[in-house]
């Protein structure tokens, strides 16, 4: 009940033309750093921010997939700029991974891929 | 015959981008936004018409030529103070030792490690990705800089404006 009106709410942000805005996650980039990311409906792309400065942009259109890796907890978006492939990964805070998922999944259409382990890591 | 060599570099810049080839420099740095400096390769694809940032085998930053809005170029000098003063604290803390270090190191070489001078050269790269405002900076290698600024006329066809030290 409770996740269909966050769903509902996040919906409703979005349908209005506003910014979607979580300040709790972090960026993954050698070390994990304290990220704003927003989801701004007027330029159709996801903003990653440090500090107010823009460290990546990925826009909706260039999205190939999005992938929850469970056992890192970790949120991969899967990108291209150019032909080159590129990853912004996200560690999602507890309180917002929810919120995140359903706001990719409003914005671009992508349903998001929960992998458990990764085919290429090794079993110990 | 430095002349010769000179033009014959920039003539070679102006055809690769021609040939489809790609223009790879190792030296650069690209700074973080907690002021980290991380080794990154600097490679100009002709083919893809983009710049790109490749650390080990991942790609970082991809910069279509397309997108870039500005580039500017930087230097900047500064006396190895910090450096010196590390030296000489190393020299006169070196336990026993000291007794010859502190002398000679500490009050002879620092001093002159004090005086030489660090010369930076740094690049902004401006840029938008729909409709908003990125940079990218980066530390160059005194070795390279040079024909990276070349190769950024070659490729993309901007001016680098040069910017007082900063």
């Amino acid at each position: 009940m409770y996740r269909y009106l966050i769903t509902a709410l996040f919906a409703g942000t979005l349908a209005s033309g506003e910014d979607v805005a979580f300040h709790k996650s972090k960026i993954v980039d050698q070390g994990e750093f304290q990220a704003d990311l927003t989801f701004r409906t007027e330029n159709r792309a996801v903003v990653a921010q440090v500090k107010h400065s823009v460290i990546a942009v990925v826009p909706y259109d260039s999205i190939g997939r999005v992938v929850y890796l469970m056992e890192k907890q970790q949120l991969e978006i899967h990108y291209e700029k150019v032909g080159i492939p590129l990853v912004l990964t996200i560690n999602p805070h507890k309180s917002e991974y929810q919120a995140i998922v359903d706001t990719i999944k409003l914005s671009t259409s992508l349903d998001v891929e929960i992998v458990k382990r990764r085919k290429d890591q090794k079993t110990k | 015959m430095n002349r010769f060599l000179v033009s014959a570099l920039c003539l070679c810049l102006a055809i690769l981008p021609a040939a489809g080839e790609d223009v790879v420099f190792h030296k650069s740095k690209r700074l973080g936004w907690q002021g980290r400096e991380r080794n990154v390769d600097l490679i100009f694809m002709s083919q893809q018409g983009a710049i790109a940032l490749r650390e080990k085998k991942a790609t970082l930053i991809v910069i279509p030529y397309t997108a870039i809005s500005q580039v500017q170029y930087s230097y900047s000098v500064r006396h190895r103070v910090k450096e010196g003063g590390q030296l000489a604290l190393q020299a006169c803390t070196a336990g026993q030792v000291a007794v010859i270090t502190c002398p000679t190191v500490g009050v002879i070489a620092a001093p002159i490690v004090m005086l030489t001078k660090q010369h930076s050269h740094w690049l902004y790269i401006h840029s938008t990705t729909a409709g908003i405002a990125e940079e990218a900076s980066l530390k160059l290698d005194k070795y390279e800089y040079e024909r990276i600024i070349a190769t950024i006329k070659a490729h993309t066809g901007q001016d680098v404006a040069v910017l007082s030290g900063r």
